[in-house]
């Protein structure tokens, strides 16, 4: 009887300090809460928004303040391609951001960078931003 | 696991993370005085692995922010700030670490209470008001702590001199709010465009934990609530008390780039964790220092280097350290310096005074105008004897060419020999100043060179010399407009600097637009090309031929003194800390560069409306510093150094000042006969001659000049500027040829003659250049 109580004090006793532990860290951890995809390929719905914003209806792929903070007019010139390196998706939670490389007509190809934030139904680009 | 090692555990992980922790954790070295006070948080930052005596010292402390140690300060390194700060003559260094409760508000007991535990023990055991320099949340910390009792009376804002803050949040931080606001959907009330940004972070941030990134480890913790931008954690702190000075520096980034094209226009990010609003929120000296770097991508923010004006950055970029270094200096300066004291009173007004070595004389008089007895007070071996009687006289001025020998004349006329500690009898060398009340030719000023060579001048512009045992008879200086006298029936004052039987700079003020003055060479006077002073009370002090300093002029426009090179004129800028009605009534000069000069105040002006307080202010280094002794009578009127540091000024009122190491640096400037301090080119020259192996063990690499250069028989010590700073003090020797000694020589040749001279310069006979004890 006396091992059983022992046994079962010492469950409790890992139990709590496990807990205690896991509340700790999620205390103190990062507050990008949610799954996390470090290297996978880019889900299709922010694919297609990648594409949207680098074409004649860029600006409808951004996010609403996004699109305020910037100036009129188009964002690309007709003929802009990005292509996602394989691999380069990295998401946390809502949050993620793929590389590439941005091919704008009469520019040399350049590494970029896209952002994007998943808002419910779609996928919208926060940021591009060149090396 | 304790809760409390979790967190430290956390946070070291998250440290290690943003590559905060680079070097490992200063020495603890423990030094008389300094036990009481080093603990788990608080360690002192040793100077080439020794540690200075906290007693008598100028603590400086420094406090990190968040997700961070006191590593960050890297005392280690004789480049850092805290290194350098270790390394200060007069100063000790300190950090204090909250490292394993860093994402908690500053309000834990081992934060804000504790750091204000530690201030006060510092304080207490130092004897002297501490320095803190806080970077991010380490400044808000501060904030609670100085407004906090102090255990040993008062508040710990009492014993605080002063608080550098960089890039501390003291209005919150505008991008952790953004973070929180899209983290819980909260409304947002700020301009959209931060919003924006803090979002393109976050996705920029998915797979970087690094850098700036590392900053969202903070959002669930209790400091990721308490930063919030006008928090109710930051509103509840304690105000800053007031009278408490608190110097800013924050960091100035822009970001111009979010999508394709610029935005519409760049968004001021500040040092991105903290806008430049917020960090510089709370400033109380003036200006605050912001590091300015211009504009940024969200690229290089994210995966490249944010550069010097980044938050984690800013404490070791090089202009940052320099402004500290210069903040921290001044502190220690104010508080080391010895300070003027009140020593005795006159039996009435003190008119002149005058010093050699570390003897003065003071005179004055006392009675119905014209009928005025003068006296005499003699300073020496460190107190003031009782007043000597002299005769008659409504004004008395003094000139003392050497310890012990002085001679005083009156304005009626008469002189008065000090010789062997005895005044001589009145002697009249001018009779034609002998009428009462004073003629218009009353005899105003004297300076002697030496006992052989003195010359008084007289409201109409004339000379008289004492050879030693006569006076001539008076010769015209040559000062256009003196006579016959613009105003009749008054007369101007007239005044002269000797240093030598060939040289004397004699001047008045004639009116308003007129303030002529002369040269005497030896054989004759003649006149100098016009000077910027115009107006009330010229005074002259002559270090040497090539500088002397006239005061007085009209304080209204602000032409209060100005400096004669051996060829010309050059008026000086007021000092920064009196405005308008300010009024020099005299100033000494006893080297070249540095001159003390007194404040009439209220006495200048006349005017109850001006009236303002006196003080007492210095000329060194091309800018003026002061005041010092404020006297709310404001009518300090005479003041004289010594070339050996002692400075002595009188009132009106017959208060008596005196300051033994007024003119410190004076001291360090003695000389032998015939050897010239050298400059700092030649400095450089010298330490550059030297064995790299004797440079070493200065531990001063990288040297580009010298400043604070002091000499006495010899031995020069100088402070080396350089690229990435060394020791304080480097020590060379005259003896042959200019050259840097070794340490070896310091600790013996130099030390055996500075510990064995009294009149050695003081500071140089203290750690951590040599100890005397």
């Amino acid at each position: 009887m006396k091992r059983k109580i022992l046994l079962a004090s010492g469950a409790v006793i890992v139990l709590v300090a496990a807990a205690a532990v896991v509340f700790l860290l999620r205390g103190g951890t990062t507050a990008q809460e949610g799954s996390s995809i470090a290297g996978g390929d880019i889900p299709s719905s922010a694919l297609a928004s990648v594409r949207l914003m680098v074409s004649a209806h860029g600006r409808q792929a951004l996010t609403p303040e996004l699109d305020a903070t910037l100036p009129k007019g188009q964002l690309f010139p007709a003929g802009t391609v990005f292509s996602p390196t394989p691999g380069s998706w990295h998401q946390v939670g809502a949050y993620g951001n793929v590389t590439g490389t941005l091919r704008v007509p009469g520019q040399a190809p350049a590494v970029a960078e896209i952002g994007l934030v998943d808002r419910g139904s779609h996928w919208l680009v926060t940021f591009e931003v060149r090396k | 696991m304790n809760r409390r090692t979790a967190r430290a555990s956390i946070a070291a992980a998250l440290i290690a993370v943003l590559g905060l922790a680079v070097v490992p954790a200063v020495t603890v070295q423990a030094a008389p005085g300094t036990d009481s006070c080093v603990n788990n948080q608080l360690r002192q930052v040793t100077a080439a692995g020794h540690a200075q005596p906290l007693t008598g010292s100028v603590p400086v402390v420094f406090i990190h922010g968040i997700l961070s140690t006191a590593a960050m300060w890297d005392g280690s390194s004789v480049g850092s700030i805290a290194g350098q700060a270790a390394r200060m003559r007069g100063a000790t260094a300190w950090t204090f670490d909250y490292g394993p409760e860093n994402l908690d508000w500053v309000t834990n007991p081992a934060i804000g209470p504790a750091f204000a535990t530690a201030i006060a023990c510092l304080a207490q055991n130092s004897g002297h008001k501490v320095v803190i320099v806080a970077h991010s949340m380490g400044g808000l910390a501060t904030q609670f702590a100085v407004g906090q009792p102090d255990p040993y009376g008062g508040m710990v804002a009492d014993h605080v001199a002063e608080v550098i803050t960089i890039g501390t949040p003291y209005l919150g931080s505008m991008l952790l709010s953004a973070f929180q606001a899209l983290r819980t959907g909260a409304r947002w009330i700020y301009p959209e465009q931060y919003r924006v940004a803090a979002e393109a972070i976050l996705s920029a941030c998915a797979g970087v934990t690094s850098g700036i990134c590392g900053l969202l480890n903070v959002l669930p913790s209790q400091i990721g609530t308490a930063l919030e931008l006008h928090s109710t954690a930051i509103r509840d702190l304690p105000p800053w008390p007031t009278g408490l000075p608190v110097y800013d520096i924050a960091g100035d980034i822009k970001l111009i780039q979010l999508v394709a094209g610029p935005l519409s226009g760049s968004l001021d990010l500040g040092d991105i964790p903290v806008l430049t609003d917020s960090a510089t929120a709370h400033e109380t000296t003036g200006k605050a220092f912001e590091v300015s770097c211009g504009t940024e991508t969200l690229w290089n923010l994210v995966h490249g280097n944010p550069g010097p004006c980044y938050h984690v950055n800013l404490p070791s970029d090089p202009d940052v350290i320099q402004t500290v270094l210069t903040s921290i200096r001044a502190r220690i300066n104010d508080a080391l310096l010895p300070q003027w004291t009140a020593a005795t009173v006159a039996p009435g007004p003190i008119t002149s005074v005058s010093c050699s070595g570390q003897f003065c004389v003071a005179v004055g008089a006392g009675g119905a105008v014209g009928n005025r007895h003068g006296y005499a007070l003699t300073y020496s071996g460190g107190a003031w004897a009782k007043p000597i009687p002299l005769g008659t006289g409504n004004n008395y001025t003094v000139s003392c060419p050497r310890a012990g020998y002085c001679v005083a004349v009156t304005d009626t006329g008469y002189a008065y020999t000090l010789q062997n500690n005895i005044w001589s009898g009145a002697k009249n060398i001018y009779p034609a100043a002998n009428v009462q009340p004073s003629s218009t030719d009353a005899v105003e000023d004297i300076s002697c060179a030496s006992p052989s060579f003195c010359v008084a001048v007289t409201a109409e512009g004339k000379a008289l010399t004492w050879n030693g045992t006569s006076w001539s008879a008076p010769q015209a200086i040559g000062l256009p407009g003196i006579q016959p006298p613009v105003f009749p029936g008054e007369f101007s004052y007239v005044s002269i600097s000797c240093t030598t039987a060939a040289f004397c700079l004699a001047g008045t003020d004639i009116d308003a637009f007129n303030a002529p003055s002369a040269i005497w060479n030896g054989t004759q006077w003649s006149a100098t090309p016009p000077g910027p002073m115009k107006g009330a009370f010229w005074h002259v002090s002559c270090a040497n031929s090539a500088f002397c300093m006239v005061s007085g002029g009209y304080h209204a426009v602000g032409d209060i003194s100005s400096i004669w090179d051996g060829a010309g004129w050059s008026g000086l800028a007021q000092p920064a800390n009196e405005g308008p009605a300010l009024g020099f009534s005299q100033a000494s000069c006893p080297k070249t560069g540095f001159c003390v000069a007194v404040d009439g105040g209220a006495s200048f002006n006349g005017s109850t409306a001006d009236r303002r307080n006196g003080g007492i202010f210095t000329w060194s280094n091309g800018t003026w510093n002061g005041p010092e002794l404020p006297d709310a009578k404001g009518d300090l009127d005479t003041i004289s150094c010594s070339t050996s540091g002692l400075c002595v000024a009188a009132d009106s009122s017959g208060n008596i000042f005196v300051n033994p190491y007024g003119g410190v640096t004076i001291q360090s400037q003695t000389q032998s006969p015939g050897t010239a301090c050298p400059d700092s080119v030649q400095l450089l020259s010298a330490w550059n001659s030297a064995p790299a192996a004797i440079r070493q063990s200065w531990v001063a690499p990288q040297v580009t000049g010298f400043t604070d250069i002091g000499c006495w028989h010899g031995w020069v010590v100088a402070v080396p500027t350089t690229v990435s700073p060394g020791n304080g003090d480097v020590v060379f020797s005259q003896v042959g040829s200019l050259h840097l000694i070794t340490v070896t020589e310091l600790q013996q040749q130099f030390r055996s003659a500075v510990c064995a001279a009294s009149d050695a310069p003081a500071g140089w006979r203290n750690p951590p250049l040599i100890s005397c004890n």
